[in-house]
């Protein structure tokens, strides 16, 4: 998630000689990275992208201690200034709580809340407007934009409520089935259930709780006494309700990621405090604050010789220390805004690795053992085979295995992005529509009950529109595999399976002696009956003798085909004599088996 | 006979050799194999012959035929195209020829396959519908998780597997990382997971369908420097000499720490440009396996770490100088002006 953050108010945290770039800079080389900076009339801007690990720094004072840890090591000074966590709690003593309050724990883990009456609701001042638009959030009136302020200088949302509008109680509980509740936006939701929300005396939905509050108990300019309200939710119930109601709030995309609950009555302090000056609000009640688990300072302990070995360095203990006190680290003591993300030795390694700088740790491939248990595939033959057809004129393809056609036997898309892109296709072929001759290896996908669907990968060679063409092309193929290919064949394509093809064919052939004695050649024409078969014919004169090298196919003419015969012998000269007999053969045979008769006189 | 056959062969290359025009060397092949030719006049004597000496001088006589003929043929060619002999143009078009094109993607896989073969990697292919197990939970994401928004995951319309759960196309060859440590079970692991991946997005920068490839590394003592030089290595080789990388802090649930990688900048060398960020561009992620995912893949995470990077090949491929493809639909839209270019 990006943030934007104006120079001059991150230095309202940070005191530090380096200068904007610089900061970035360095940010980005040890923290959260800045995506831009950009120059204003009279400031400049930070937009930063902040991993979801990271709420503590989806906020202006986060940034601000980042940078006071970076900056150092860079040679700048860098102090964090005005840290909300080091104000003491001031306890004022104010009037009795004016409504009954009852909280689920399991919901919400710590919920506090602070009347602030005789408020005048009017327009923030122009700092308070133009730092709110910086973030892209729209300025209403100081009471909202207080709620806001806050969450954007410290990243804990804040609520407030109309406190004349709800009735005597406050129930923060989780939601039944098919209630509903309409939202500041107007929107109204029916509630899934399990959400987390507030119900009144009366029953009445005031509050969705992470989300957004209710538009029954909102502020409005005639708003006299409010209701301030801070708190920390179970995230995982303010997700589901989220993504339920596919309604995201910049509260909520800090609600989900469990902000630290010692950051809430800080928070709540300085709304007091900006109430007062803004609104000329004062505090109307004690302080509510019901938090049955308060955080225990957790230990995290890092083995100096784990660090070591990860950074691939020396580095001493007391530099370790150095860096991550530097951080609010303090004896293995994880600071409580970093809670919810160190929980293991290497989360410290990282802090450590990152702050002194990944730039400064050596470069160099692992000397370690070369592993020598390869897969069963069989890459390289894969890309033999489109070097190959490449050679031979065809363009190499790659076409989408999300098809719109349901044919039976395909997979379905439950969520699928557009019609285009409805099945998971189980052939290649409607995938090649293209006119030029081509060719892909690819996916076809073959469901099996209970199990992942059975990944066939495939050869298509298509837009061939020449069928011997396409022929001739699967025989140069078979020819350089040493293997002759079946493919199932359509008018313009021919399919086949890689793992037949890798099972089958040869890097090298049986060597066969060069023979030194001459062949000889000869033409046989037989009249065939319609509809013959031409592979069986040539197979069978093939087969008839070993002598018989090859056989072609040199003329057709209506039904009449010419056959050009290669005898060969590896050890002697062939005479007429010879073969007169393996004639004899191939003539008699095709008459039986094909009912072909040969043209012109047997001798 | 023999000796007849060899000094008539040796006579005949020798004139050959030295014909100097077509004319010359139609007035030899018609002397040597005429039927009337000198071959011929030798060979008349074969049937006197014993039948011994008869089978030896026939094979020899055929040799002497092919070793001739193929000297003819030679030099019948060299003479064609001599400038001496006719006009000859090099400018003239030449024949159109057959001419295939591998597809880019391909030849981004097969350059990058020998890059990391060179140093070892083990080249791989694991499923691409895949379940929710192998591609997330195993990889440190739970159900629910937050983290899982980054992909935009393609389910698959089937029953969930009671252990393993929903059956969906995976979003990152990241799946291969378990699946790689239960098929190699003891460490040391160099692989690399190349294949199809699937997110619910199309646009310029980003199609539905998509490759990636993976590297994972396991053994005892991989440290990050191990990193740093595996992308150093693999940036000079496929981006060229002088690029360098950088590894800058980021987060991903299966690897602690996370990197985000950056490569110097092709189009500028590193001097900073429209195309990059001062001098950098970001190529995408990397970090050390963390521990719950070696865990998941049965390896004792006390006696060994590991590192693993996850990239597009359309990424890397637009960022090869000259490569800034607009809109990467066209790789997938047999658009026939844009393959014959490659």
């Amino acid at each position: 998630m990006n943030i934007t953050i104006p120079h001059s108010w991150l230095t309202e945290y940070l005191k530090t000689d380096a200068l904007p770039q610089k900061i970035a800079d360095c940010l980005s080389l040890c923290g959260p990275s800045v995506e831009k900076l950009t120059k204003t009339k009279d400031d400049y801007l930070y937009e930063i992208e902040v991993t979801t690990n990271r709420v503590d720094c989806l906020s202006v004072m986060g940034i601000a201690r980042e940078a006071s840890a970076i900056l150092p090591r860079f040679g700048f000074s860098a102090r964090l200034k005005h840290d909300i966590y080091q104000i003491p709690t001031r306890n004022i003593l104010a009037d009795l709580f004016p409504l009954k309050i009852t909280v689920d724990p399991k919901l919400c883990f710590r919920f506090t809340a602070v009347v602030i009456k005789n408020v005048t609701v009017k327009a923030s001042p122009k700092n308070i407007q133009s730092r709110l638009e910086s973030a892209n959030i729209r300025s209403l009136n100081n009471v909202i934009d207080i709620s806001n302020y806050l969450m954007l200088s410290y990243g804990q949302p804040v609520h407030v409520f109309d406190l004349d509008k709800i009735k005597s109680q406050m129930i923060l509980r989780s939601s039944r089935p098919k209630e509903t509740i309409t939202t500041l936006d107007g929107k109204t939701h029916l509630l899934p259930g399990n959400d987390i929300v507030i119900a009144d005396a009366n029953n009445r939905l005031i509050d969705l709780c992470g989300i957004m509050g209710g538009l029954n108990s909102s502020v409005a300019p005639q708003t006299k006494n409010v209701l301030l309200f801070v708190q920390t939710y179970n995230p995982v119930n303010i997700r589901r309700t989220s993504m339920n109601l596919a309604h995201r709030t910049e509260a909520t995309v800090i609600f989900e990621k469990s902000p630290d609950p010692e950051l809430v009555m800080p928070v709540l302090l300085q709304g007091i405090a900006l109430f007062k000056k803004l609104t000329n609000g004062e505090q109307g009640s004690k302080i509510i604050d019901i938090y049955p688990h308060p955080y225990k300072p957790k230990i995290v302990k890092t083995p100096l010789q784990l660090i070591k070995e990860r950074l691939g360095i020396e580095i001493t203990q007391p530099e370790v220390d150095k860096i991550l006190k530097s951080l609010g680290f303090i004896n293995n003591l994880v600071p409580s805004w970093r809670a919810q993300d160190i929980n293991i030795p290497e989360d410290i390694v990282e802090e450590v690795a990152r702050i002194y700088g990944y730039h400064r740790l050596p470069s160099q491939i692992m000397a370690t053992a070369i592993p020598t248990n390869y897969s069963g595939e069989n890459f390289h033959l894969e890309h033999q085979i489109k070097l190959w057809l490449t050679g031979l004129g065809l363009n190499e393809i790659y076409t989408n295995s999300l098809v719109s056609q349901n044919r039976p036997g395909q997979l379905k898309i439950k969520n699928a992005l557009s019609s285009d892109w409805q099945y998971l296709r189980n052939s290649l072929i409607p995938s090649h529509t293209q006119s030029f001759p081509a060719f892909e290896i690819a996916n076809t996908y073959h469901p099996r009950p209970g199990k992942l669907p059975e990944e066939k990968l495939q050869l298509i060679i298509s837009g061939v529109r020449d069928f011997p063409r396409l022929k001739g092309i699967i025989d140069v193929l078979s020819a350089k595999l040493h293997y002759t290919l079946s493919p199932a064949y359509n008018s313009s394509a021919a399919v086949i399976d890689l793992s037949t093809i890798i099972k089958n064919s040869r890097a090298y052939p049986h060597y066969q002696p060069v023979s030194s004695h001459p062949p000889m050649l000869e033409d046989l024409t037989f009249t065939l009956p319609e509809k013959t078969y031409l592979g069986p014919i040539i197979n069978t004169i093939k087969s008839t003798h070993r002598l018989i090298k090859s056989v072609q196919l040199s003329k057709t003419y209506q039904q009449n085909y010419t056959f050009t015969i290669t005898y060969q012998s590896l050890s002697k000269d062939l005479s007429a004599a010879d073969i007169a007999p393996i004639r004899k053969k191939i003539v008699s045979n095709l008459k039986i088996k094909f009912k072909a008769d040969l043209i012109g006189e047997l001798h | 006979m023999q000796t007849k056959l060899l000094n008539l062969k040796n006579q005949a290359l020798a004139l050959i050799n030295q014909a100097e025009n077509l004319q010359e060397l139609k007035r030899l092949r018609l002397g040597y194999f005429g039927r009337q030719g000198q071959i011929n006049q030798v060979l008349k004597d074969i049937p006197k012959l014993e039948p011994e000496q008869k089978k030896k001088i026939g094979r020899l006589a055929n040799e002497v035929k092919t070793a001739l003929e193929q000297s003819l043929t030679a030099k019948t060619k060299q003479l064609s195209a001599s400038p001496a002999s006719a006009w000859f143009d090099p400018t003239a078009p030449g024949e159109s020829l057959p001419l295939g094109h591998l597809h880019p993607i391909t030849l981004a896989i097969e350059e990058i396959t020998r890059i990391f073969e060179h140093i070892g990697f083990t080249r791989v292919r694991y499923p691409e519908i895949d379940w929710d197990w192998y591609v997330f939970e195993a990889l440190n994401m739970p159900i629910d998780h937050p983290a899982r928004d980054e992909w935009e995951t393609i389910f698959i319309d089937t029953p969930r597997h009671h252990r393993l759960g929903q059956m969906v196309l995976t979003t990152h060859t990241s799946n291969g990382q378990v699946r790689e440590m239960e098929r190699v079970k003891t460490p040391p692991i160099r692989m690399l997971n190349l294949g199809k991946c699937y997110r619910r997005q199309q646009d310029a920068t980003h199609t539905i369908m998509f490759h990636q490839f993976e590297g994972l590394v396991i053994d005892k003592n991989i440290s990050i420097p191990n990193l740093k030089g595996t992308l150093d290595y693999f940036g000079q080789e496929f981006f060229g000499k002088g690029i360098k990388s950088r590894i800058r802090p980021f987060h991903f649930q299966f690897t602690e720490p996370s990197f985000e990688v950056d490569f110097t900048c092709t189009a500028c060398s590193g001097k900073g440009c429209r195309f990059c960020k001062a001098g950098w561009v970001e190529v995408g992620g990397a970090g050390m396996v963390h521990p719950n995912v070696l865990k998941a893949g049965r390896i004792d995470p006390n006696k060994y770490s590991g590192f693993a990077f996850g990239w597009g090949v359309e990424r890397v491929l637009r960022l090869k100088p000259g490569l800034n493809i607009d809109d990467i639909r066209l790789l997938y839209s047999t658009n026939l002006e844009f393959l014959n270019q490659f």
